[in-house]
């Protein structure tokens, strides 16, 4: 922190953060496909950990803010719910990312 | 340090979650068997039994994997590892062929000899390198095991002079019965859910 800044100023950065990102439960779905091209709910389900009701709720609001693509589609007669990450929300974890580690150089006072 | 970079350990970690069915090792497993059913009978219908399972791997993969720990399509960069390390495979497994069949002609006599005498080594050898280079790119890490069990019956059965086709059989075998095994705890600990998408 330069002599000038106040501590509301040093901790600015931290207004860049996503909510949405920010969360444990959706940056964990987040995480997931980020390194996955598509997976079902039940993939997802078992790999976060998460209930269904939870993945649920949690998979709503990132399709809402246009970070996830879910798609209904029928294989052998058998529902599947196949999500993947948009480039937008591929685009909010590496901006979630950067905010993160300025926000932390920032508190821990290092440098880039 | 790019975010692909970050999820590495991730990334590995969900690979190695969906090879837990042991359905690779089952497929491997049968292979090698044929091949040394192959030896014994000096036959080439049973090298068709050993590659026959990988016709089923997939449809095994979507009727006991899938229902279970739910479907996931790899990114296209895992795709491409697959096939680099298929195609490496497929190239060493030509160039043994065409050494072992075509070479032995026009290599002097006492290599000749050695190479009749120790082949199995010598094949013994590149299978773990094969494995050990499938573990590297897959990251399944029991292939290094694999790669390690291969060295050790395949040299411990040449020097005592164990039949070639028995040693590749129970190398095999072994990798059946650690397939299964693995098969077997995986559909233990993850039973099919009452069909509830939400």
């Amino acid at each position: 922190m330069s002599p000038n800044e106040t501590p509301s100023e040093e901790l600015q950065p931290i207004s860049a953060i996503d909510p949405l990102v920010h969360s444990p439960t959706r940056l964990k779905i987040l995480a997931y496909l980020s390194i996955v091209e598509s997976a079902d709910f039940t993939f997802l389900m078992h790999q976060t950990g998460l209930t269904r009701g939870n993945l649920s709720v949690n998979l709503r609001k990132l399709e809402d803010a246009g970070y996830v693509n879910i798609k209904k589609e029928f294989v052998d007669r058998t529902p599947r719910t196949l999500i993947r990450l948009t480039g937008e929300g591929r685009t909010a974890i590496q901006e979630y990312r950067n905010n993160m580690q300025v926000v932390l150089n920032e508190l821990l006072g290092e440098k880039d | 340090m790019s975010q692909e970079q970050d999820f590495k350990k991730l990334q590995q970690r969900t690979y190695q979650s969906y090879h837990q069915d042991g359905l690779i090792d089952i497929i491997i497993g049968l292979a090698i068997i044929g091949y040394g059913l192959m030896l014994a009978f000096d036959s080439s219908v049973f090298i068709f039994m050993g590659w026959m399972p990988i016709i089923f791997y997939m449809p095994l993969k979507n009727r006991l994997t899938v229902p279970r720990i739910g479907y996931v399509k790899f990114t296209s960069s895992n795709t491409k590892i697959g096939i680099a390390a298929a195609i490496v495979l497929l190239v060493i497994l030509l160039g043994i062929f065409i050494f072992l069949v075509a070479g032995p002609n026009n290599i002097s006599p006492q290599l000749s000899t050695w190479l009749s005498q120790y082949y199995l080594l010598l094949l013994g050898g590149i299978s773990a390198l094969c494995f050990a280079g499938a573990a590297l790119l897959t990251r399944i890490t029991r292939f290094y095991i694999y790669a390690l069990l291969i060295l050790f019956t395949f040299s411990a059965g040449t020097w005592l002079g164990i039949q070639p086709p028995i040693i590749v059989i129970a190398t095999g075998a072994l990798i059946e019965v650690v397939g299964v095994w693995l098969l077997v705890r995986f559909l233990r600990n993850y039973p099919i859910e009452a069909a509830h998408e939400s």
